[in-house]
């Protein structure tokens, strides 16, 4: 039997996973209006705020490499991106007080920034700067900054209370370590 | 560093792997969305089902006359091949697909649809719906295939004007505001002019380039500028706005000619 | 070590230390000096060995005729080529090369690096190659020298793998060939003349050459490659060249070490050159080249006279039709003129535009001056009679015959010019004088250039004058001179063109100069410089234009007749010496409506068998009728139920 507190990445993956399914689900639909909702840096925040950093690779990478999969950069360009954005918000972040909502928020949107950017840059370099337009980039980066604004807070229990289920409390964790 | 380091192989087989892990579950999403579109149409009512039948029967009418015509030109065209010894022109199968999954981004546009390995869908294949031309096949899996739309950028296509013969070249421009997807064309002859902006010029593919059948509307061309070498005309082309919403389209599969006698 | 030698070593070592600081301060200054004073010249420097510029020639522009059509266009070029600064190109070289080094060390032979490097380079674009031709069903190769010197010339510029592909062709590569991939598919353009060899001579062709960049374009510092331009080698394409050549594009990139690209730092396209529209009617000019073909029996083929033809608008002097034969297609000269093309149009003489080139004796039109010459000095008016009996004997003692040999017997001056009379005209010349007849033709400018708008108008015609012969032949001027002259032989020469515009200017009565190929605007025709006045009276002109209406009726130019045209003409044989005997000159010249002159026109078809004769009446006026037919048919504003202009019969 794996110890689920030990290996809780798998739960934080599946969670990763679970919120990628909705999102390809409400991406599919909103398709036909030209908005595309990135929320990845919502993902690389939960793992980085709230995970040791193995744990929290362990959790970001199946979930980027899934992306990755799916995506027409070559495949890795998502993982290293989503890695070093992650691993930066983790070495930063004991310079941030982690169980106030606002900075989860701000890091959430930040990072999400750092990877819609990472993805565009990805576009430049490998499918052409031609066909890329900036009043949808622009849009759709506004978009996604709407809902991680307004779910970031959401997931993040959400995570949270799945955890709790198996017996893992962040907040007391956190609390013992310091 | 380390992942750069990785051999292809790995990667290639790494990326299939991951794929196929997650592809039954936007499959499946697929088949729930069908479902819901069946218990939708159970809750009509019997009259309005009727009605629904009854202009289907009086569509079906009207296209059974249409592929009866069809079927009359396509013997004078084979005729008139024969008379000309021109060479025969390739036949294709039509595979119709349901799309499971629609990335409509500003960075890429491209459509997942229900049929992979399992139909024979081969890669590069030429995907079409009702508006025209949709793309090109660019990945197969076991039982879902990748389409390309044409609004990207690395795709390219040698078409020409509806009622012109001369080549030219179409690339994908990628997505504007509002799901427009758009296109750019090249070498366009200078005395094509857009005099009428209700009628403008009507892009088709030329068959000329070995992958799609000639005829199949791309876009119309909506601006002209200069192009590069002060030759030709590069043109804007708006393609059909119904790519970013599509449920169902036809893979176009090549049927090889069968061996001479 | 005792106080005195520590502190004679430290004095050393002080000095060492001064020395050093002194030198690192140089040093120092040095750079800080260069840094914050000299750095933009060295940026410079750096600019000029890291920055090369490609330039790129722009389309030609189009010539079309005075109603729009086009004459000469541009047609792409599509080309497959290897961009070689392509990185992956580039190491493609490099891994290529290793491997071969590693056959040959394997194999134990020695190897020279340079033949190496070639070979590998040789090899990839051949592997390129042999993409394209699976792709187009081709078996081309490639040639080593060829990559070689492309990469050591033009390394910046694609290298061309397959030339001139179909429009199939170009299809298949669009589609199949991957966007990103270092070949691709390039576009050149070059030369189209949709109406082949009509008006050849007047169009002109172009050579293509690397051209030197336009002054202003940026980078101009810097090393340069440029692709191969065009420019105007003969004819409108000549004389319009800068008009034509539009302006250059440029390109400047960064290059490495190498020499391959780095990135783009500017660009700038080429635009256009800017289209001109000629006075020519293609219609007239086809119908009046077509007009110039002939069955040769002895070949039993259809041939093309030898002459030139050219019809001008009377009054604007804009040039509808400029025919000379032989020609060439122009479509051989594109996108180069190949050396048997070039050893055809020089043996067959094609490269000459006889219009404005050739230099004939005017023959019987000619008569016409003399005639003018007379009625100006007195010495011929209305009712001069003279009498023809088939020859005219000098005091000499020396004979010269009319072409009616049995003489046209007594003629008046418009008769004589109707019958073309000889005799009447010797008699004519002689009265007026020499003199009076070449000022005469020297006033009506057939001693000079016309002026047109088109390269290589010969300045070489003769207007013989006592002078001109003493200076020549340092002999004095005889009676037989002076008869030859009045009936346009001797040692006159004019061109075909001056022919016209003398022509118009009969049908004006005014002297007019500058024929001009352009079409010209109404306002451009009113600032033309003003035509002189003949010099004649109403009364005066009119016999010479009754004796040219009468000359087309029922003269010798009768061959010429449109129906419902009313036409003035004058027919003419002249005779120029060749080796082992003569060959005659067929002329007309004309003009029509009479009353209302719309167009001029002079035809010239040179015999081609030796004293053999070639009548102006038979051989030149059906080719000035098929070019009147064609123009009235244009403008049935011109044709009349009933002539009003005709003369009654003998």
């Amino acid at each position: 039997m794996i110890s689920l507190s030990k290996n809780r990445w798998i739960l934080v993956a599946t969670g990763h996973f679970v919120l990628l399914f909705f999102l390809g689900q409400a991406n599919h639909y909103l398709s036909s209006v030209g908005v595309q909702l990135f929320l990845i840096g919502m993902l690389l925040s939960f793992s980085a705020l709230e995970l040791s950093y193995s744990q929290g690779v362990l959790s970001i990478a199946p979930i980027c490499l899934i992306i990755d999969s799916k995506t027409p950069f070559p495949f890795g360009y998502n993982l290293i991106a989503c890695l070093t954005l992650f691993t930066i918000a983790h070495i930063l972040r004991s310079r941030v007080r982690r169980e106030v909502t606002a900075s989860a928020l701000a890091t959430s949107i930040l990072l999400n920034i750092g990877a819609f950017a990472a993805y565009t840059f990805g576009a430049i370099r490998y499918l052409g700067i031609e066909s890329l337009h900036f009043v949808p980039l622009s849009m759709n980066l506004l978009a996604s900054t709407l809902v991680v604004t307004l779910f970031n807070r959401i997931f993040f229990d959400t995570q949270t209370g799945v955890l709790s289920i198996f017996g893992i409390n962040l907040a007391e964790e956190q609390r013992e370590a310091r | 560093m380390a992942w750069l380091l990785l051999p292809v192989v790995f990667k290639s087989f790494a990326k299939k792997g991951f794929y196929e892990f997650q592809a039954p579950v936007s499959l499946t999403s697929s088949y729930v969305r069908d479902l819901q579109d069946f218990w939708s149409a159970r809750t009509k009512s019997k009259n309005e089902l009727y009605e629904a039948g009854q202009s289907l029967a009086r569509l079906n009418a009207g296209y059974q006359i249409a592929a009866l015509e069809n079927q009359t030109w396509q013997a004078e065209i084979a005729r008139l091949e024969n008379l000309l010894q021109l060479p025969s022109r390739p036949d294709y199968q039509y595979e119709i697909a349901r799309v499971v999954e629609r990335d409509f981004n500003a960075w890429w546009q491209r459509i997942i649809i229900r049929k992979g390995k399992d139909y024979g869908i081969p890669v590069g294949a030429p995907v079409v719906f009702v508006g025209g031309v949709v793309g090109r096949v660019s990945e197969v899996h076991a039982y879902t295939s990748v389409v390309d739309l044409i609004s990207n950028n690395h795709l390219r296509l040698a078409v020409v004007i509806d009622g012109d013969n001369r080549p030219m070249s179409y690339r994908g421009g990628g997505s504007e505001s509002f799901a427009q997807p758009v296109g750019l064309a090249e070498f366009i002859p200078t005395d094509i002019q857009i005099a009428d902006t209700e009628n403008r010029p009507v892009l088709i593919t030329s068959g000329m380039g070995g992958v799609y059948p000639a005829g199949l509307k791309v876009g119309e061309l909506r601006r002209l500028r200069q192009g590069a070498g002060g030759m030709f005309y590069d043109g804007e082309v708006e393609l059909d706005a119904r790519l970013a919403s599509l449920t169902e389209v036809a893979v176009m599969i090549q049927i090889p000619p069968e061996p001479e006698q | 070590m005792k106080a005195e030698e520590k502190m004679k070593y430290q004095g050393r070592l002080l000095l060492f230390y001064g020395l050093l600081v002194l030198m690192i301060g140089t040093l120092l200054v040095g750079v800080g000096y260069r840094q914050l004073f000299e750095s933009d010249e060295f940026s410079e420097r750096v600019k000029v060995q890291n920055h090369r510029r490609i330039v790129t020639p722009a389309p030609r522009g189009n010539i079309y005729d005075r109603e729009g059509r086009l004459l000469v266009g541009n047609k792409p070029k599509f080309s497959a080529v290897v961009y070689l600064s392509d990185s992956g190109v580039r190491s493609a070289f490099r891994q290529e090369y290793r491997v071969l080094v590693r056959d040959y060390r394997a194999r134990g032979e020695s190897y020279q690096t340079g033949m190496l490097q070639k070979m590998a380079r040789a090899n990839v674009i051949q592997t390129y190659l042999d993409d394209v031709n699976r792709m187009l069903g081709l078996e081309e190769t490639v040639n080593v020298e060829k990559v070689s010197a492309h990469l050591n010339y033009n390394p910046l510029l694609p290298f061309p793998i397959i030339d001139d592909l179909t429009r199939e062709e170009f299809a298949v590569l669009l589609e199949s060939l991957p966007v990103e991939s270092p070949v691709q598919v390039y576009v050149s353009n070059q030369r189209n003349y949709p109406y082949e060899a009509t008006a050849s001579h007047t169009l002109g062709y172009v050579s293509s050459t690397i051209l030197t960049p336009d002054a202003g374009l940026p980078g101009e510092d810097l090393t340069t490659f440029a692709e191969k331009g065009t420019f105007g080698r003969a004819g409108v394409e000549k004389q319009f060249d800068e008009i034509l050549q539009g302006e250059m594009g440029t390109e400047i990139w960064v290059v490495d070490p190498y020499g391959f690209q780095v990135e783009s730092k500017e660009r700038r396209y080429p635009t256009k050159g800017r289209d001109i529209q000629l006075s020519l009617d293609i219609d007239i000019q086809r119908a009046a080249e077509q007009a110039f073909k002939y069955h040769d029996r002895e070949t039993d083929t259809m041939m093309d006279h030898i002459g030139a033809a050219v019809m001008l608008d009377v009054n604007t002097l804009e040039v509808l039709a400029m025919v000379s034969k032989p020609d060439y297609d122009l479509n051989d000269t594109t996108p180069f003129i190949s050396n048997e093309t070039w050893k055809k149009m020089n043996e067959n003489g094609g490269l000459q535009n006889r219009a404005i080139q050739g230099l004939y004796p005017p023959g019987s039109p000619f008569k016409l001056v003399t005639s003018t010459a007379a009625l100006k000095a007195n010495t011929a008016h209305a009712e001069t009679m003279h009498f023809c009996p088939g020859h005219f004997r000098h005091k000499s003692g020396m004979i010269q015959y009319c072409a009616k040999r049995s003489g046209h017997k007594e003629e008046i001056l418009w008769e004589g010019i109707r019958d073309s009379c000889n005799v009447y005209f010797f008699q004519t010349g002689l009265e007026t004088g020499i003199d009076n007849l070449s000022r005469e033709a020297i006033y009506m400018g057939l001693a000079n250039k016309t002026g047109i708008d088109l390269p290589h108008e010969t300045g070489r015609m003769i207007i013989p004058t006592r002078d001109w012969k003493r200076n020549r032949f340092k002999q004095g001027w005889y009676h037989g001179d002076t008869t030859n002259f009045s009936i346009g032989q001797g040692f006159i020469r004019v061109t075909p063109l001056q022919m016209a515009t003398f022509a118009a200017g009969i049908a004006r009565n005014q002297i007019v100069t500058k024929p001009s190929i352009l079409r010209l605007s109404p306002q451009q025709a009113a600032e033309r410089p003003p035509p002189k006045p003949t010099g004649l009276s109403t009364e005066q002109h009119s016999i010479l234009v009754k004796g040219m209406i009468a000359s087309a009726q029922l003269g010798s130019s009768r061959r010429i007749a449109v129906p419902g045209l009313s036409i003035a003409a004058k027919t003419g044989t002249a005779e120029v010496a060749k080796e082992g005997g003569k060959i005659e000159l067929a002329w007309i010249v004309a003009f029509a409506p009479v009353q209302d002159p719309q167009v001029a026109l002079a035809v010239i078809i040179e015999g081609q068998k030796l004293n053999a004769d070639f009548f102006g009446g038979v051989w030149a006026a059906p080719i000035a009728k098929a070019m009147l037919e064609t123009h009235v048919a244009k403008n049935p504003d011109l044709l009349e139920v009933r002539p009003t202009a005709s003369v009654s019969l003998p």
